[in-house]
């Protein structure tokens, strides 16, 4: 067998899996994007860029841009800080620390679209877990209508924060567990308060971990379909929207095809700016500090 | 600089007891090794001076204060890890100066302190470099110069030099011992490697299962020491230890032969007594204890002969080039001190000397 030929053999079975379910949808995307395609009968004709030209006049996308937007910085804030602190509070050892890790690692076993079922019934009005907690605590004035048209897109942010939070724990926990215990007792001795070691130790350390967390809230926030279809439908009158939910609405709702890929090749234009820089860049950090 | 002083220290894991009440007198600019094997409780003791482990009982005071209750950072310590601990992310420079960093010191004064540090280390073509880019000798310098940046009241060695290999470590050994000599810092360094005790140490703490077996300098150790676990544990190959009995002006050994002592008329006859012979003392003789040899190991300026006496095994350091064979059979006889043991107590009852033959 020819030496040259070896490992490209090895690489073939992944890079026939990637070019048939990854690179060629994206290709056939993007070429669908520049057709007037509607359902799947027959192929569109070629209509250049006119799909996209209609795209940032449309104020239906524009509204749903903007949700996305809103996710893509909560997402980012929110279940990340959230999960660096959890996982910090239960790396120590204490009775129950396990039981508590569980607790937290358990919206993991959910889909996105579970969590937002499951969400819908706890947002109920009057009837729903949160309105009965609130009334429970004598605070029925902090009650608003959760998946009415002003609180929509943030209550399923929360919704999908929670599970999000769960993954990024779970990251940030076993990032945690990477830092040798020496490096931390070497910065005590060398006079570093809590705050200084957790600035300038344990958080540059825990880069690869954030690296893994950062990108996927990315990515689940820059599509997040599932979660709206499954909690409010976009609605009320698209107050949730979210691009991801617009291109499937276009797409197998309104079987504009055409229209639908135009919608599908932005959201992944989206996700290699803003997460595939990121990912290069740590991943040359993480080169340079653990090896 | 400063004196530290252990004081009935107690140190409990659940209801284990690793450390059973242990005084240490450390004085200003000694170097004091903490040795014995693993598990005996010495990087206990040191991590207890860091303040990484909490103290269960007694105390700790480091220049006449007592620290039981400080953190690290509050009790001017540096200390070197076992895996040097350095901050992976961070160049050289800022390795060695992230205390002054942290402690808010001018950027000039970071850079004096580290070029200085740099010098004494030989390190200054790596500052500007990652630990990742060093061997393990040079991250071991680092590591070094991270403390001596500090100018603390006191150095803690946590095995700096077992990740080392066997060439490199005798290098450093030395390095370390003048590097102290020079900067006259009280050192604490933990080993369990007693010849690196004996080499750098001013005085050698020796414990086993959480209690000091010996306080003393390396010679006295050697010397004189205080019991069967001491004189096993330093020198190397360790001391021969024989089963014996006190009789009329020496000892008789198990297989019945007698070796007559100079120092043994205060002991009564039939007394037991453990005999123990450091393996360089024995010479060759026409009549003696009869070794019988399993292997003989030579090393150019000395052959070491493995074999036993009666049924125990016995090490003899000949500087006589022997090639002696499996059941060969060598009379040798100590020329050196034969310590007593007691066999109940384990205590050193006095040290005998090897009478003329008969």
């Amino acid at each position: 067998m020819n030496a040259r030929l070896t490992p490209w053999l090895f690489l073939m079975p992944a890079i026939a899996i990637y070019g048939i379910f990854g690179a060629y949808p994206i290709f056939q995307t993007f070429a669908i994007s520049l057709t007037d395609q509607v359902g799947v009968a027959e192929p569109g004709k070629f209509i250049g860029l006119q799909n996209y030209v209609t795209l940032i006049q449309d104020d239906y996308f524009l509204n749903a841009l903007k949700h996305t937007g809103i996710w893509v910085i909560a997402f980012l804030i929110v279940p990340n800080s959230l999960a660096i602190t959890i996982a910090l509070l239960v790396k120590q050892t204490f009775w129950g620390a396990s039981l508590i890790k569980t607790v937290f690692f358990l919206p993991l076993a959910l889909s996105f679209a579970i969590v937002g079922v499951v969400w819908g019934w706890i947002y109920e009005p009057d009837v729903g877990l949160l309105d009965q907690l609130l009334i429970g605590l004598g605070l029925e004035s902090l009650i608003v209508e959760w998946l009415g048209p002003d609180a929509a897109t943030y209550s399923v942010i929360a919704a999908a924060a929670w599970r999000q939070t769960a993954f990024a724990t779970v990251v940030f926990l076993a990032g945690l567990s990477s830092i040798p215990t020496e490096l931390i007792e070497a910065a005590k001795v060398d006079g570093g308060t809590r705050r200084q070691i957790f600035f300038r130790i344990t958080l540059p350390l825990l880069k690869p971990a954030s690296t893994i967390a950062v990108s996927s809230a990315l990515i689940h926030a820059l599509l997040a379909t599932e979660i709206v279809l499954t909690m409010t439908e976009g609605g009320p009158f698209g107050s949730s929207e979210v691009v991801g939910y617009r291109m499937y609405m276009e797409t197998f709702w309104n079987y504009k095809f055409g229209y639908g890929a135009a919608i599908g090749v932005i959201v992944t234009l989206m996700t290699a700016i803003l997460v595939v820089p990121y990912v290069r860049r740590m991943a040359k950090a993480q080169e340079r500090d653990w090896s | 600089m400063a004196h530290v002083t252990i004081n009935q220290v107690i140190k409990n894991y659940g209801a284990v007891r690793a450390i059973k009440g242990i005084d240490v007198d450390i004085d200003d600019g000694e170097f004091v090794a903490l040795v014995g094997p693993s598990g005996c409780g010495k990087t206990t003791l040191l991590r207890m001076i860091a303040g990484l482990e909490d103290i269960t009982g007694g105390t700790i005071e480091i220049g006449g204060k007592v620290v039981n209750g400080l953190q690290p950072k509050a009790r001017d310590i540096a200390m070197v890890f076992q895996n040097y601990a350095l901050y992976p992310h961070m160049k050289v420079a800022d390795n060695m100066s992230f205390s002054m960093q942290l402690a808010g010191a001018s950027k000039d004064e970071i850079k004096v302190k580290v070029e200085d540090a740099a010098r004494i280390l030989n390190l200054e073509p790596y500052l500007d470099r990652y630990p990742r880019e060093l061997s393990g000798g040079q991250r071991q310098r680092v590591a070094m110069g991270r403390a001596i940046v500090r100018n603390p009241k006191v150095f803690l060695f946590d095995e700096p030099l077992s990740n080392l290999d066997a060439k490199l470590r005798v290098s450093m050994r030395a390095e370390i011992k003048s590097l102290h000599q020079r900067l006259g810092t009280t050192a604490v360094y933990v080993t369990h490697d007693q010849i690196e005790a004996m080499t750098m140490a001013d005085k050698i703490v020796v414990m086993s299962e959480g209690r000091i077996e010996q306080v003393g300098t390396p010679l006295d150790l050697y010397d004189e020491p205080a019991n069967l676990f001491v004189a096993a544990f330093i020198g190397s190959p360790s001391m021969n230890l024989l089963e014996a009995q006190v009789c009329d002006g020496g000892v008789r050994f198990a297989d019945g032969t007698v070796l007559a002592l100079s120092g043994t008329e205060g002991f009564e006859t039939g007394r037991p007594v453990i005999a123990g012979i450091r393996p360089d003392t024995f010479e060759l003789a026409e009549r003696g204890l009869t070794v019988q040899v399993n292997v003989t190991e030579p090393t150019g300026a000395e052959t070491q002969v493995v074999g036993q006496i009666g049924d125990t095994p016995v090490t003899c350091l000949m500087r006589e080039r022997i090639s002696g064979r499996y059941g060969d059979v060598l009379h040798v006889l100590p020329q050196g001190p034969v310590h007593l043991f007691d066999p109940e107590t384990r205590q050193r009852l006095g040290t005998a000397r090897a009478a003329i033959v008969n």
